[in-house]
């Protein structure tokens, strides 16, 4: 089964989410609700993919991507950002590849993130 | 031989007869020493009266040779009298003055017909020119023949000199009126023209004659005749109510009025009342100046000002907006994903289900609303395209066809022929076209006759124009100033989101093009797009 790392600092979005996708069956998923608690478990866990915000207080998510590309333990797994600062259409229209990341705007519609996972 | 004598008697009656002659002649005698007093007397008198008379008095022989002077020509020309007798008049002239002369008296002997008034013009002994106007008459002796010429002469140097300088100010004042770019009138108290100086025609197209015969109120639009009327009749009331009045006064006005090929043009009047002598008024002046290109430059401020303040005000709620639209996602996203877990439990009850599902569609609604917030933030991050934007318009009405159709909308679309290319954002003016298509669909929705024209056409040389016009209901005045502003919207709850048109608008004018709407004459609303030519600094490589 695939495991999915979740960094966002929306506690109650690291649980929805997180109730989501095991609820579905389709990974078992982790949550950090901090940039350094998601890097360290990133180390930890060896996630298949990591699902990160962008806006968080301190390390926010492009932080948290530049380290995790920088360590050869982590650069490898491929990240999502989750987020509401890109706009829905904007993101439907670029298929969520947008400068060379892969986006997921909030709300997320499970449904689309399944397809995202199943497809790694 | 002796002398026969005579008696005494003889001698006598002799004698007697001596004494009365001698008496005659003594008597005689008298009389002529009477007479010869009295024709010095009249002499003298004549002579006084030749000196006393304010113009001067010549007689010269044949040869032009002065014979008689009163006074006054010594005073005239400058000269003691004894240096004028004699002195022919050759000498008083220059040459072409003296040809003139010439011909005027040998006419004058020629036909021996006085010649009543000519001008001669004169040199003083200090070499200064004085002009006189002559009457002359040819002079004869007891035989009647002609012996020389008397001349009776007027000093008229003053008058010729101020008629010139009034002629000088005259075609002065003429040559300014006539060359100003301002076009001066003049009109009596009834208000019929007196005067339209030619710089009209350059104004107005009317040549001084068709615009004296072009009655004000053709000339002048309703408002400005009316408006005009009002301060002419106010003046002339204060003009003559009886009050004290600044006879220098002038009001300023600005009028629009028509061309005569029936343009419309602005024009700044200043009028003040023509005076007589008296400082009585006698008319009216008007001087009247093009302003268009002033009004003109006032009106585009006015919407540089406008589409300033619009952009700064959706920059500033745009940035907000983003920002509320962000934190409003977030517990959002929660909720969603809360509501799908929901909607994931066994067994649940059908009509909770589809409570759920309402939920969704709302959350939903709300995304939508947020979505549309984070563009009016966002609308600079654009892909620049060259298109053809009769192409662009004609693929949005063939995938539209069809819905238009339904809502029994007919399209009527013109095209203009030959237009440029330009850079743009392709999908962006779909989208604010077909915000227009949109709005106009919805204004036209409960009317009898429901006509979407669309039309192209080229906005001088730098721009292109769209024109989306529906015959809907028409925006109120009140509102047309509003529209573009965020959220604002004349639509029912839920059915706009009121973020359509700023969107819009933020749109074009990160195209550096505007977009504006005015009412159109089917009742109903014409938006209009102009986009800019030439922006090929900005196009980036498809």
């Amino acid at each position: 089964m695939k495991k999915v790392l979740i960094i966002d600092d929306e506690e109650y979005f690291c649980r929805a989410l997180k109730k989501n996708l095991e609820l579905k069956a389709v990974c078992r998923a982790l949550a950090a609700t901090t940039g350094a608690e998601g890097i360290r478990l990133a180390r930890t866990e060896k996630p298949d993919l990591i699902l990160l915000d962008i806006m968080m207080p301190g390390m926010d998510g492009t932080d948290v991507a530049e380290a995790l590309l920088a360590d050869p333990a982590t650069s490898s797994i491929p990240i999502i950002f989750v987020t509401a600062i890109i706009n829905k259409e904007d993101v439907r229209r670029n298929a969520g590849q947008i400068g060379g990341r892969t986006f997921i705007a909030k709300p997320v519609k499970i449904e689309d993130l399944i397809k995202r996972i199943n497809a790694l | 031989m002796r002398a026969p004598t005579r008696s005494p008697d003889e001698l006598r009656k002799e004698i007697s007869a001596l004494k009365r002659q001698i008496g005659k002649l003594e008597k005689t005698k008298r009389a002529c020493e009477q007479a010869q007093a009295g024709w010095r007397e009249s002499e003298a008198r004549c002579q006084t009266i030749i000196d006393a008379i304010p113009d001067g008095y010549v007689e010269a022989d044949l040869a032009g040779n002065f014979t008689f002077i009163n006074n006054r020509i010594c005073e005239h020309l400058d000269y003691p009298k004894a240096e004028l007798i004699g002195a022919n008049i050759r000498r008083f002239q220059n040459a072409a003055g003296f040809q003139k002369t010439f011909r005027v008296y040998n006419q004058i002997f020629k036909t021996g017909k006085p010649c009543k008034s000519f001008e001669l013009a004169c040199l003083r002994k200090n070499g200064s020119q004085k002009i006189f106007e002559v009457s002359a008459s040819l002079a004869r002796d007891a035989q009647g023949r002609p012996v020389g010429f008397c001349s009776v002469s007027r000093d008229i140097t003053e008058r010729k000199k101020m008629e010139r300088a009034l002629r000088e100010s005259e075609n002065r004042y003429r040559m300014i009126v006539e060359n100003i770019n301002e076009s001066v009138s003049t009109m009596d108290l009834n208000l019929n023209y007196t005067y339209v100086s030619p710089s009209e025609i350059r104004t107005s197209g009317y040549t001084p004659e068709e615009a004296m015969r072009t009655p004000p109120d053709k000339e002048l639009t309703p408002e400005s005749y009316a408006m005009a009327l009002g301060v002419m009749a106010e003046e002339i009331k204060r003009e003559f109510g009886g009050g004290p009045v600044d006879i220098h006064r002038k009001r300023s006005l600005e009028l629009a009025m028509y061309k005569k090929n029936g343009d419309l043009y602005w024009q700044e009047t200043t009028t003040s009342f023509l005076r007589d002598e008296n400082g009585q008024a006698t008319g009216f002046l008007f001087v009247g100046r093009d302003i268009t290109a002033r009004k003109q430059a006032e009106k585009d401020l006015q919407a540089a000002r406008d589409q300033l303040l619009q952009a700064e005000k959706l920059s500033a709620i745009g940035q907000l907006s983003a920002g509320v639209a962000h934190e409003i996602l977030n517990p959002l996203n929660i909720i969603s994903l809360e509501l799908q877990l929901i909607q994931e439990m066994k067994n649940l009850p059908r009509d909770v289900s589809e409570e759920l599902s309402i939920c969704m569609a709302q959350i939903d609604r709300i995304v939508a609303i947020a979505d549309g917030l984070m563009q009016l933030a966002r609308v600079s991050d654009k892909k620049m395209e060259t298109t053809q934007i009769n192409d662009l318009i004609a693929g949005i009405l063939t995938l539209h066809k069809a819905q238009l159709m339904i809502d029994k909308i007919e399209t009527v679309v013109r095209y203009q022929d030959g237009l440029p290319e330009i850079p743009m954002d392709r999908k962006k003016i779909e989208q604010v076209i077909l915000n227009l298509i949109s709005n106009a669909r919805g204004a036209m929705e409960d009317r009898e006759s429901k006509i979407l024209r669309i039309a192209t056409d080229r906005e001088g040389t730098d721009a292109i124009r769209i024109t989306v016009a529906d015959t809907g209901r028409g925006i109120a005045t009140e509102h047309l100033s509003k529209l573009f502003n965020p959220f604002f919207t004349t639509k029912a709850q839920g059915k706009g989101t009121g973020l359509g048109l700023s969107i819009s608008y933020g749109i074009i004018k990160d195209h550096g093009g505007r977009i504006w709407a005015e009412n159109n004459s089917w009742g109903g609303a014409s938006f209009y797009i102009s986009l800019p030519v030439r922006r090929t600094m900005d196009v980036q490589a498809p």
